[in-house]
Order: C-alpha cells, then sequence, then structure tokens
C-alpha cells in the first residue's frame, strides 16, 4: 500500500516535471521574437545579413584594409567628413575610444541599384606620426615588414597590393586590439533616427490623441445605454437589446465602404472626426457593461432611489463608482482594440499629418524594405504602450475577457 | 410612470443608438443598396439590378468547360476557409497549455501572462517582425535552417509556403491568448469532486479528460470555436496588406483583403459592397448552422 501511495506522488512529481518543462519551451517560443525585435533594433543600421542573425549586435567594421590607399589622401578627405556626409553617403557611424583618443571610425555607405549597400569601414584620426610610431614602436605587429616596406610606408611611396594589404591590416590590427574590435556597440540611436527620417512625432501623437478620445467616448456612451439596459424598463427593451447583440455578427467590412461614403459626404475624410467617431458606438462594450452591471446588487440603489435619486445620479454617484473593474476592463480593451486599429485609420486618412501609428509604420516599412533595425525600433514603440496598458491592467483585462466570453 | 422611465431610457440610450443608426444599421442597409450598382464614387452611380451577383457568383461555359466569372473570388473564399484550419489546430493548443496551467504551480501567473503577449501585442508591428523573421535573406528561420545545411524557402514569396507560414504565425498569436484564458475559467467552474470520484475509480488522465474535462467543457469549446470562425472570416487584412499584399499570385488574398481592393484602390463600390453582402450572408449562416447543429452537444457530452 506504501508502494502505491509513493509511485502516485512519484508521479505527480514527474508530471510537474514535465509540465514547467512545457511551459518553459512555450515561454522561451513566445518571448524569443520579442527578444529578436529588442536585440535587432539596437543593431547596426547597416548591418548585413550575417551580422543581423548574430545573438547580440556587433560593431560591423568590416576593415577593409586594401581600400586603404593613400593615408594622407584619405585623412585630408576625412576631416571634411561632415560636408561629404550631405554629398557622397559618407556617413559617420560610430566613435571608439580607441588605444588613441582621436580615433574614429567612420563608414562609407553608398546605395546600390537595388537598394544593396557597399560597406567599407575606414580609420580616422590617425597621421604619420602616429603610423610611424606603429610600425617602430610594435615590433611584434610589424615583424612580418621588411626594411624595404618600412621605408615605403613611410614615406607614402608606392607599394604592390598585397603589401599594402598587408601593412594597412597590421596597422588595423594594432591600433585595434581585437577586444575593441569585438565590443558590442548598441544603436540605440536608431530611435532618434526613425523621429528624424519620419513624421513620426506626429503619428505617436495622433495615435494618443485619437486612442484616448475613443477610450474615453466608448466607455461613456456604452455605460449609459448597458445601464437602461441593465436596470430600466422601457418599450421595447429586450428587442432592441437582441437587435445589438445580432450587430455583433455585422462584419467591419459591409459597413466600412457606406461609412466611408458619408463621410465623404460629410467633408470629414482626413480629419480627426473620421478616425474617432465612427468607432465611438460599440455594441460589444454595451454588452459587457451590461452584464457587469446586472451582477451588481441592487441593495445600495434601491437606498438611494428611495432617498430621491433620480436614474442619472444613481448612474454617475452609485453604479459608475461601483463598477471600476467592469468599466476598467472596457477601457483597457478599447484602448488596446483603437491603438492597434489600422484598415479603418488606413481608409481615412491620406495626408502625414493625420497617420496614426500603425499607417505611418505601414508606410515607413513599404519605404524602407530592408532596414530591419529601424522597421524594428518602429514596432517596438508602436507595442510598447499596449504591453504598458497589459501590465497595469492585466487583471482587469483578463476579468474582461472572462466576462464577455464565459457569459457569451 | 411608464412614460416617464421610457424617456428617461431613451435619454441614456441616445448617444449610442443614434451612433449605432449612423454607423452600423443604415450602413448594412446602404450596403444592400449598393451592392446593386456600379458606382466609381467619382461619377453618378448607375443602377444595374443583381448584375454584380451574377459576376461575382455566376458561372460560364466556354469551350464546353466550366468557368467562374470571378474565379478570383472562389480563390480567395478558398484562402480564407483554408485559413480557418489554424483555428482548431490553435484551439487544441490553448486547451492543452490551460489544463497545463490549471495545475497548482509556482509562476502560473507569470506564464500565463508570457503567453498572453503575442495576443496583446498583435498589430502591424508585430506583422513587420514575423515579415522580418520569414525573410528568405535576412529572417532567423533561414539563417537558422542556413546553419544545418537547409536552404530555406522564401516563406512569404513562395505560392505553396506563404500561406502556411502565416497560419504558423497565427497559431503562435492566438495559443496562449483569449481561448487559453477562457478554458482556464472553465477549467476552473469544473468541480473537482468529479476528478476524485474518477480518481477514486482508478481513471487514469486520459480517462478523466475524455469523460470529465472534456465534456464538461464542451461550451466553453462550442463559444471559443463559434466565434473564432466568425472572426477568422473577417480577418487576415493587415497580414496581406504587410506581408504579401496579398500574393504571390494571390495566394494570401482573403475576402476582407478582396473588398479593401475592390472598394479602395480599384474603386468598385457597388462590386465590393457585393462582396461584403456575400462574406455577411456566409457569416451568418455559419453563426445559424453552429448554433442549430452545435447546440445540442453542448449540455451534455
Amino acid at each position: 500500500m506504501g508502494n502505491i501511495v509513493l509511485t502516485r506522488s512519484r508521479r505527480r512529481q514527474i508530471v510537474h516535471a514535465i509540465s514547467y518543462a512545457f511551459l518553459i519551451i512555450v515561454g522561451v517560443t513566445m518571448l524569443f521574437p520579442f527578444f529578436w525585435m529588442l536585440i535587432t533594433s539596437v543593431k547596426s543600421r547597416y548591418s548585413d545579413a550575417l551580422n543581423l542573425n548574430k545573438l547580440l549586435p556587433e560593431t560591423v567594421w568590416q576593415i577593409s584594409a586594401n581600400d586603404i590607399r593613400d593615408w594622407t589622401a584619405l585623412f585630408n578627405k576625412l576631416e571634411s567628413a561632415d560636408r561629404m556626409e550631405e554629398s557622397s553617403g559618407l556617413k559617420t557611424l560610430w566613435t571608439a575610444m580607441g588605444p588613441n583618443e582621436q580615433t574614429k571610425i567612420i563608414s562609407v555607405v553608398t546605395r546600390g541599384t537595388y537598394g544593396e549597400e557597399d560597406k567599407k569601414v575606414l580609420v580616422s584620426g590617425l597621421n604619420q606620426v602616429m603610423i610611424n610610431q606603429v610600425l617602430w614602436d610594435n615590433e611584434e605587429a610589424t615583424a612580418g615588414l621588411n626594411p624595404e616596406e618600412r621605408a615605403v610606408i613611410t614615406n607614402n611611396g608606392p607599394l604592390v597590393k598585397e603589401q599594402r594589404v598587408k601593412i594597412n591590416r597590421m596597422i588595423i590590427d594594432a591600433l585595434f586590439p581585437k577586444e575593441i574590435q569585438k565590443a558590442h556597440s548598441y544603436h540605440w540611436r536608431n530611435y532618434r533616427t526613425i523621429f528624424v527620417e519620419i513624421n513620426f512625432y506626429r503619428a505617436i501623437l495622433n495615435s494618443f490623441f485619437v486612442t484616448l478620445m475613443i477610450t474615453v467616448g466608448q466607455v461613456f456612451t456604452s455605460s449609459l445605454a448597458a445601464y437602461a439596459f441593465a436596470r430600466l424598463n422601457f418599450f421595447a427593451r429586450d428587442h432592441i437589446f437582441l437587435g445589438y447583440l445580432a450587430t455583433l455578427m455585422v462584419p467591419g467590412t459591409v459597413t466600412m465602404i457606406p461609412v466611408f461614403i458619408i463621410l465623404r459626404e460629410l467633408g470629414w475624410i482626413d480629419t480627426y472626426y473620421a478616425l474617432i467617431i465612427p468607432p465611438l458606438f460599440s455594441a460589444y462594450g454595451t454588452f459587457m457593461l451590461r452584464q457587469f452591471f446586472l451582477s451588481l446588487p441592487r441593495a445600495i440603489e434601491e437606498a438611494a432611489i428611495l432617498d430621491g435619486c433620480n436614474a442619472f445620479r444613481v448612474y454617475w454617484h452609485v453604479i459608475l463608482p461601483l463598477s471600476k473593474p467592469g468599466l476598467s476592463a472596457l477601457a483597457i480593451l478599447t484602448f488596446i482594440g483603437s491603438w492597434r486599429s489600422f484598415m479603418w485609420p488606413l481608409i481615412v486618412s491620406h495626408s502625414d499629418n493625420m497617420y496614426t501609428l500603425p499607417v505611418a509604420l505601414s508606410l515607413f516599412q513599404s519605404f524602407y524594405e530592408i532596414e530591419w533595425t529601424l522597421l524594428m525600433a518602429g514596432s517596438i514603440i508602436m507595442i510598447a504602450p499596449m504591453l504598458l496598458v497589459f501590465i497595469i491592467g492585466q487583471r482587469y483585462f483578463i476579468e474582461g475577457i472572462q466576462l464577455g466570453g464565459v457569459n457569451g | 410612470m411608464k412614460r416617464e422611465q421610457d424617456i428617461t431610457a431613451f435619454v441614456f440610450l441616445s448617444p449610442n443608438i443614434f451612433g449605432f443608426l449612423i454607423f452600423t444599421l443604415f450602413p448594412v442597409l446602404a450596403a444592400l443598396a449598393l451592392s446593386l450598382f456600379r458606382w466609381d464614387i467619382f461619377n453618378a452611380p448607375k443602377f444595374i439590378g443583381l448584375q454584380n451577383y451574377l459576376d461575382l457568383l455566376g458561372w460560364v461555359f466556354e469551350d464546353k468547360s466550366f468557368q467562374w466569372i470571378d474565379p478570383d473570388f472562389w480563390k480567395y473564399l478558398g484562402n480564407t476557409i483554408f485559413y480557418l484550419l489554424a483555428i482548431p489546430l490553435s484551439m487544441a493548443a490553448s486547451l492543452f497549455l490551460a489544463i497545463i496551467l490549471n495545475q497548482k504551480l509556482r509562476c502560473r501567473i507569470f506564464f500565463r501572462t508570457v503567453f498572453f503577449l503575442p495576443t496583446i501585442s498583435a498589430s502591424i508591428g508585430l506583422l513587420i517582425l514575423w515579415k522580418y523573421l520569414y525573410n528568405g535573406d535576412y529572417g532567423l528561420f533561414n539563417f537558422l535552417l542556413s546553419n544545418i545545411g537547409i536552404d530555406g524557402p522564401g516563406w512569404l514569396t513562395d505560392y505553396h509556403w506563404a500561406k502556411p507560414s502565416i497560419m504558423m504565425m497565427m497559431i503562435w498569436g492566438s495559443m496562449g491568448g483569449v481561448a487559453m484564458v477562457i478554458y482556464l475559467a472553465g477549467l476552473q467552474n469544473i468541480p473537482r469532486e468529479l476528478y476524485e470520484a474518477a480518481e477514486l475509480d482508478g481513471a487514469n488522465g486520459w480517462n478523466q479528460f475524455c469523460h470529465i474535462t472534456w465534456p464538461m467543457l464542451a461550451p466553453t469549446t462550442f463559444f471559443i470555436f463559434v466565434t473564432s470562425i466568425i472572426a477568422g472570416f473577417q480577418s487576415g487584412f493587415d497580414a496581406a496588406y504587410i506581408l504579401t499584399q496579398g500574393g504571390p499570385a494571390g495566394a494570401t488574398t482573403t475576402l476582407d483583403y478582396y473588398i479593401y481592393n475592390h472598394a479602395f484602390v480599384y474603386f468598385n463600390m457597388g462590386y465590393a459592397s457585393t462582396i461584403a453582402v456575400v462574406l455577411f450572408f456566409i457569416v451568418f449562416c455559419v453563426t445559424m448552422i453552429n448554433w442549430r447543429f452545435g447546440g445540442r452537444k453542448v449540455h451534455y457530452g
């Protein structure tokens, strides 16, 4: 008998262990794409496929030594790097404090016809004195040079290609020890870049404004109607309520075209009215809050009515304060629903100034097709507010779903 | 007294009812009316009777072979239905996760939150992430595959892979979401005594699932299934717009995307309304069929 009990508890332990293993596997599957999004958003904008697929961002210096021919000419060029940024696509990517404080890493980016990028990383801030120092002080690094080569490089004389590559490589290796070359570099500036390059501020402001208006408005109109359905007796109440429920079945695409035409007649296309007013009236919200109001005890209300409160005061002073969980649940659902809403804003907004975040992001991704780092940064900005609202109001949110779901 | 209540109720209802009439009821009727017209929105609409419906649903015999007049519609309807296959898979995963989470485990709230993240962040942003993961040249999937020597396809650009890829994404996005939360609530409503009694009778886990959990959850399963199917018929726009533009060769175009294109790209307002009305009809029928035949199974399994 004791043996059986032992087996049973042992079996439960095994089941729990398997359960945990399973939960962890699924959890990682769920989380990893988010991690990948975050880590990609801080990788260098000029990463190639190989660098994009490294787990952590690495500095992308492909030091192509054979491109450095003439140091003096290069230094002159680099001194005017700021001016060149506008003219020939030369961009300062990254400033590193190398062994020498003036050392800079810059990248020449030339865009090819098909968006292919040609990446070369050059070293600036060197001068002839430094090169000589490297050559002569670094016995180890320059061990492979013969006296003739040393003489040539100090005088900037002609070298055959192989020699040039060898010398440049040695200088770079000497100046940038391996540990510096491999240092991780988190390009948080990607987030700044997307704000500079597209009208992201406006899109974010639009999204917040529209979402807040819809949320407040929907909670208000839904709670009013829900109160009437839950507590008042009036003509054909149940029929009207059934009609409301039936409209939950109507696909959005059915009403989309006529509503667009109505707004067009009103001259509201490409205005905030078009973005805010049609989504204000929600049958779902009314249904959900009605269920919630029905679950409230009537005793307090009846006391208030006996004290001479009319329906509006009961609604405002009794029902609403008691319904904070239900109202919060609806507010959170509405906030997230309107924040992510895409099709409708896409249809009714036609100018930069009216785009909401999802529309701006979708345009952004059609223009910057392969700029994955910037796209991921934009996506994170889009997702972050929803996650924040969810984490703050998780309890209400889950309750809201169960309220709508179990009673449905 | 009765009149007074009617007036009060009217005041309470009026903001919502007003919006409801203008933005739901009238548009439904208007869509029905529009489907009888040919209208490019710039010129005056032209009444053409049921011609749109004939063009959409009709067929001809050309060279003695059967041909749909609008073969695209049938193809996209097929795509939409194909996507529905993700629903049972996703629901099974949801139920499985809910059963695991229903045990007395530490960190269950944490895992529930983690599983819910894809649902909460479903948006254009998340679609762009998947576009990146699936990308043939830069994407993570093909990079991982290349490490084990497999040359992965262009997941979203290959005709045969595009639909399954999007379905995979849909399952990832929904398995830990609303369905799982509703299942969890359903599981917590099952009386513990049933399991204790079954255990005394020597029923193993699988038997308990078949004879207690599954039948007791039947109403929940039914509810999730119906709402998912109805939502499924109306979905796919965002994914098609962002990930594939409906391609390759229409492989990922759903009815939603087709309606959008006819209405706001080709400006065939009448024809778009016709497709929308047919979609409405399909959704209506599915709801009716489900209620009619699902109703019996619900209470006792």
